[in-house]
């Protein structure tokens, strides 16, 4: 990195990465840190996640000005120009103020120099220690010497100090002398530092703490991440699901919830949100992988599937994968008789008691109660994501780490600290020039001399047609190779070089630093990991096979050619649509980033349902988004408006208003950020056959009005789910328990002798929220469960309103007479037909706007330009909606902030001689980002949206559309020398 | 179905000791831990969580009627892996102390208060205990390896004084001889008193605190008048 870190993000798991890269993609420049020597944290133990059940971490990459960041999976790693990762690297001590921090940081000796390891793994193949894999849930085993994660990229050795033994053998094989086992850690300042994000996370509880699951004695019992390691192809046992005990494939599998969590007698009063879904996938792939006639049992107090599309997920694994949910938590698990097997006792649905066998059992693990947060963390200037006080679900930490990035940006701007424009280093002359390659081959300090006669390999790479230089180095790897490489440049006739060398992903780093200093861009190098084909030392044409790779590189490297880059000048204006707290958030997001923000509001007034809510503290917060956005000069607000029109690009929007008295006006914008928000559902009338079943809503609002008696109302029954969780709003409204718990408990305080119940199907107190329902239980509220299909009934007879329902916990019918009933009747989404067909973006079943992504992008749309948040995009808590609109925000910014966006090389272009304007490329573009443009009567490529996937190309029956640097010629020439 | 209007704050709940101060019964998720976990749950409608449910719901006379606190056996296994750290044993413990004496089912309350009018459950005489004791004794001796052993019984200043379960005096006496073999070869200078030696106290089953409290003094009265400071209570 060229200029220093203006931020430190510590932590590099998800929270870590997505601040990271909000933040370098404003023009930070970030230091990554993670005391771990691989980044990813707990991502790189799974490797599928709910509700898609794939991976899609690589979303978060940039969707533009992509050629800043590398774009391979970014579970093993990050690469971006304004990023530097440091792994094995832990903060200890913060001093000053926001804008100026000093930051110490001790990093910690790893035995391996990291310039200079090449990932060959000698070491490893030597190391005569073997100590358990913790990686693999400690299921197998590895050296002493290893890959912190196996498909870490790039793939440098760490060296766990504790279990080596200093024999050396190591020091002996490494080519290119990377050990030194004297290291001692190493303490690091940063100077100048701006803000501080901290998303350390919160660690998972380890059920070796508690003795009744057996964890640590009976080996087939493990922990949920241990299961994700077994069913990894990374994992212990290559992927196939099969037991520790006997590696025989379990026939019965038990998912206990909980472990750890929702347990005040281990400080464990809090839910950890994410292990219900986490079970029900497993629970899935299990079947998936062992045949559907493999039992999987959910043992659970309430499934908190909470998340917009979650409770179908589960509706589905339960009807169409008989997956068994049992609503019991486990005391013990024990053994079996029969080897290895476990005995699980539960009581059903009618309070029966049953003793259940199964071959395996996964504890559902969350947070770990014992994780303290750094000394530090409470020093200004430091930011902590969501993610380090409670255990979430990946979108609710990417929304999270969002919202910091927004709130740090703010702190830095305030602080007048401004990300340095990027200086591109200038392209050498002799770039423009006829190709001529410069061949590096490396030796690898001598070590490939014998396996590969180099004279003999020069000899042959003459031959290659074109004009071709080549050197020979003894080692790339260290400054000294590298500068011989730079001198040959600098003052060589060579513009495209070919190193044949060793591990790409190690190497590429390298090339960076040569394209700046020597004015030849990186796209015109390339490395052949020469080292990686002598290692298939089977091969009987050794020669023949480095040959045929070093050509067909040759030939796309002469072939190679500059694209001026297509720079678009950016709007700088965003238009905002809805001012409830989502839109007002974001609002004030841009606003304070100097972006001017035109705000579209349907009703009359700004606040979006701010005259329903009633918590003093969730009033208190939007009151002061209202009033910060009606002051702020640079945000113009339009109530009584709607948008009818809106086309261009990212970066480049028209749009138009159109307000209550029919006039209309124009938008110049460059994104747009739609919180069109939602509100309460209705009751069916039928419900409300009497004054005293009223809703959920009105009863809140009744108990909040000043002076209330509450004296009279001495009975009241809560029941919720009232039309959600079941089609046709199939769908968790997510405010509704919590809303319930807080009017009861408000109810209780205005009548202390008041009876209390709350029929309910599961209790959504994830999170933090689970305190409240631990408060409201010890006033004395009775929690009575049902299932959908025997909900309690509401009677009337002669003027007493009756509720009659079934208590499984005493297996008993009860009827209680009640002076209120309130009914949770949901959140439904306002209607969203108009501005989704306005903005182009897709809705869901329920009439949400469909994000990009639920996890890796949630307030994305498939729109690039077009971002979504609050309401709109599904049920959430008012906090959650300005945390949303703080994010959506953020994603908008990186696309103002800037003057131009400039294209990807990458980037999809259309011949338009050749083009038939069949359109069928439009129809397949993932990422819309093709259209007509009915002036020009052409097609046209937005080069902001295109990621150059290359599926247009494939369907153009022309050949008319193109993919920059994937161009036939070169790919041809490629291909011809594969063959050849 | 009775149709419930107004809860009935409950006795059981009030009077029943907490586990701490801040894991109220109240806490109660009825989440089942318990009844899974209790070797009794099933049997004659036993369940630890709905006796919890009973309670808070506020039908004590129901609880105080029915047989269900007389079948827990006290093991704890619940309370071990609660999570709320809900206090099932004394809540069921209270129950059983509110039910009239002479409901107490079995032979605890007799024994009770053959205890409290004997010293010892079964209402042993002291003179038949100290032959059975001294019998025993000899026998031991007369093996090998015990050559000069005899039953302390009411030594002064002893280090340890040493109480008995009733059916080791009574049915099973070959079992007395464990204990005092470990003694022997340890040295230890123990005693057992002629008067009071119960060492099982069934008031703690039958929820009678105040029989409990007069055993226990017993106890240490004798302690007291013996000088001794350790107790070897094996019930």
């Amino acid at each position: 990195m060229n200029q220093p870190a203006n931020i430190l993000v510590i932590g590099a798991g998800i929270s870590g990465i997505r601040s990271a890269l909000d933040l370098a993609e404003l023009g930070y420049k970030v230091c990554l840190l993670d005391r771990a020597p691989a980044m990813g944290g707990i991502l790189t133990r799974l490797d599928r996640q709910f509700p898609n059940n794939h991976c899609g971490i690589c979303r978060m990459l940039p969707m533009f000005d992509r050629d800043n960041s590398e774009e391979f999976c970014l579970r093993k790693g990050l690469s971006h120009e304004n990023i530097e990762v440091l792994l094995s690297t832990e903060v200890i001590a913060v001093e000053g103020n926001p804008g100026n921090m000093t930051v110490t940081a001790v990093k910690q000796a790893t035995g391996v120099d990291a310039d200079r390891c090449i990932g060959c793994q000698e070491c490893e193949k030597v190391c005569p220690v073997e100590v358990p894999d913790t990686f693999n849930a400690e299921l197998g085993k590895r050296k002493a010497i290893y890959l912190a994660v196996p498909y870490q990229m790039p793939n440098q050795r760490v060296i766990d100090l504790q279990a080596c033994t200093r024999c050396g053998e190591c020091v002996k094989v490494c080519p290119t002398a990377a050990i030194d086992l004297e290291r001692t850690p190493e303490t690091l300042t940063f100077e100048n530092i701006g803000g501080v994000v901290l998303a350390s996370g919160t660690g998972l509880f380890n059920p070796q703490d508690m003795d009744i699951y057996g964890m640590g004695h009976f080996p087939n019992v493990v922990t949920s991440s241990a299961f994700e390691r077994i069913l990894s192809s990374s994992g212990p046992y290559q992927g196939s699901l099969i037991r520790p005990s006997d590696q025989h494939p379990p026939k019965k599998i038990a998912w206990i919830q909980c472990v750890g969590s929702r347990n005040p007698m281990i400080g464990a009063d809090y839910c950890s949100s994410a292990c219900c879904m986490i079970s029900i996938k497993q629970a899935l792939f299990a079947k998936e992988r062992l045949g559907s006639d493999t039992q999987t049992t959910i043992f659970y107090m309430d499934m908190r599937t909470f998340g917009r599309d979650y409770q179908r997920y589960r509706d589905q694994a339960e009807k169409e994968n008989n997956v068994a949910f049992v609503r019991c938590r486990i005391h013990s698990i024990e053994p079996n008789e029969e080897e290895g097997n476990l005995k699980i006792s539960y009581v059903d649905h009618s309070g029966k008691p049953v003793n259940a066998v199964f071959d395996m059992a996964v504890l559902a693990t969350g947070k770990d109660p014992l994780r303290k947060l750094p000394d530090f963390a409470a020093h200004p200037g430091i930011i902590a994501t969501d993610a380090v006080s409670e255990w979430m679900d990946i979108g609710s930490s990417v929304v999270s780490a969002s919202g910091v990035s927004e709130r740090l940006a703010r702190m830095l701007s305030s602080a007048g600290i401004k990300p340095e424009k990027q200086a591109t280093a200038p392209l050498s002359d002799k770039v423009a020039g006829s190709p001529h390659l410069q061949v590096v081959l490396c030796s690898c300090n001598g070590s490939l001399d014998k396996v590969i006669e180099e004279n003999q390999l020069a000899a042959e790479l003459k031959k290659i047609p074109g004009r071709i230089d080549i050197m020979q180095a003894k080692s790339v790897c260290d400054a000294e190779g590298l500068d011989q490489v730079k001198e040959i440049l600098l003052n060589g006739p060579a513009n495209r070089v070919l190193f044949a060398a060793c591990n790409a992903q190690v190497f590429r780093p390298k090339l960076k630093q040569l394209a700046a200093v020597t004015g030849i861009p990186k796209e015109f190098m390339d490395v052949v990991n020469l080292r990686g084909l002598t290692e298939n030392a089977a091969s009987h044409d050794l020669l023949g096979e480095i040959m045929n790779q070093l050509e067909m590189r040759a030939n796309r490297l002469f072939r190679k050619k500059i694209t001026p880059a297509d720079v678009r000048p950016i709007q700088k204006t965003a238009l905002v649509i809805g001012s409830g707290p989502a839109g007002l958030s974001a609002a004030l997001a841009l606003a304070a980033q100097n972006i001017k923000v035109v705000l579209v509001e349907k009703k009359e007034t700004i606040g979006g349902n701010f005259a329903n809510i009633h918590d003093a503290q969730i009033r208190e917060m939007i009151g002061q988004l209202m009033d910060e956005a009606k002051d702020h000069p640079l945000i113009t607000m339009h109530t009584d408006t709607e948008v009818i029109n809106n086309a261009g690009v990212a970066g480049q929007f028209v749009a138009r208003l159109r307000h209550a008295n029919g006039a209309e006006t124009t938008v110049l914008h460059g994104a747009a950020v739609i919180a069109t928000g939602g509100g309460k559902a209705d009751l069916p009338a039928d419900t409300l056959a009497d004054n005293k079943i009223i809703s959920l809503y009105d009863l809140e609002a009744e108990l909040n009005q000043p002076g209330i008696d509450a004296a009279n109302i001495n009975t009241v029954v809560f029941m919720q789910c009232i039309g959600s969780r079941e089609e046709p709003r199939n769908y968790c409204s997510r405010i509704c328990c919590l809303k319930s718990l807080k009017t009861a408990m408000k109810l209780k305080e205005l009548n202390p002798n008041c009876d209390i119940y709350v029929f309910y199907r599961d209790m959504m107190t994830y999170g933090e929220s689970e305190k409240f329902y631990t408060q409201a239980r010890a006033k004395g509220i009775i929690f009575i469960p049902f299932e959908k299909q025997e909900k309690p009934a509401i009677k009337i007879e002669s003027g007493r309103v009756l509720v009659e329902g079934y208590d499984p916990v005493l297996n008993e019918p009860v009827c209680i007479e009640a002076d209120r009933v309130a009914l949770a009747s949901g959140l439904i989404p306002n209607p969203v037909d108009l501005v989704a067909s306005t903005f182009h973006v897709e809705t869901t079943q329920d009439g949400f706007i469909q994000e990009a992504d639920s996890k890796w992008r949630p307030v994305d749309t498939g729109r690039e330009g077009i971002f979504v948040c609050g309401l709109a995009r599904g049920p959430v808590r008012a906090d959650e909606a300005v945390q949303e609109g703080k994010a959506a925000g953020l994603r908008a910014l990186r696309i103002l902030a800037r003057d131009t966006i400039p294209a990807s090389q990458h980037s999809a272009y259309v011949r338009h001689a050749i083009c038939s304007l069949c359109e069928r490329c439009i129809a397949v573009c993932p990422f819309d980002a093709r259209y007509v443009d009915p002036d020009l009567g052409r097609i046209m490529v937005d080069p902001v949206a295109c990621q150059g996937c290359g599926v247009c190309a494939a369907e153009c029956p022309n050949g008319a559309t193109l993919i920059g640097d994937f161009e036939e010629y070169g790919v041809m020439d490629e291909i011809e020398a594969a063959l050849g | 179905m009775e149709t419930l209007t107004k809860r009935k704050p409950s006795l059981i709940k009030q009077q029943a000791p907490l586990r701490d101060s801040t894991h109220l019964m109240d806490m109660c998720m009825a989440c089942g831990t318990c009844s899974a976990g209790c070797p009794l749950t099933g049997v004659d409608g036993f369940d630890p969580r709905k006796i919890i449910r009973m309670v808070l719901m506020g039908r004590d006379e129901e609880l105080i009627e029915s047989k269900l606190p007389w079948l827990c056996t006290m093991c704890g296994k619940c309370e071990h892996a609660c999570p709320m750290g809900i206090n099932i044993i004394s809540t069921i413990r209270t129950i059983r102390g509110m039910v009239d004496r002479d409901k107490v089912p079995g032979m605890i309350h007799k024994g009770i208060e053959l205890c409290l009018e004997t010293g010892n459950n079964i209402g042993l005489p002291e003179e038949d205990f100290v032959f059975i004791i001294e019998d025993v004794g000899e026998e031991l001796a007369a093996m090998p390896g015990f050559a000069d052993f005899k039953v302390p019984i009411d030594k002064k200043g002893a280090n340890i004084l040493h109480t008995l379960h009733n059916k080791l005096v009574n049915t099973q006496n070959e079992d007395l001889v464990h204990w005092w073999k470990i003694f022997y070869a340890a040295k230890e200078d123990w005693t057992v008193p002629k008067q009071n030696w119960e060492g099982v106290n069934w008031g703690l089953f039958s929820g009678d605190d105040e029989a409990m409290k007069l055993s226990v003094g017993r106890i240490v009265d004798n302690m007291d008048q013996l000088g001794i400071t350790n107790l070897m209570y094996p019930e």
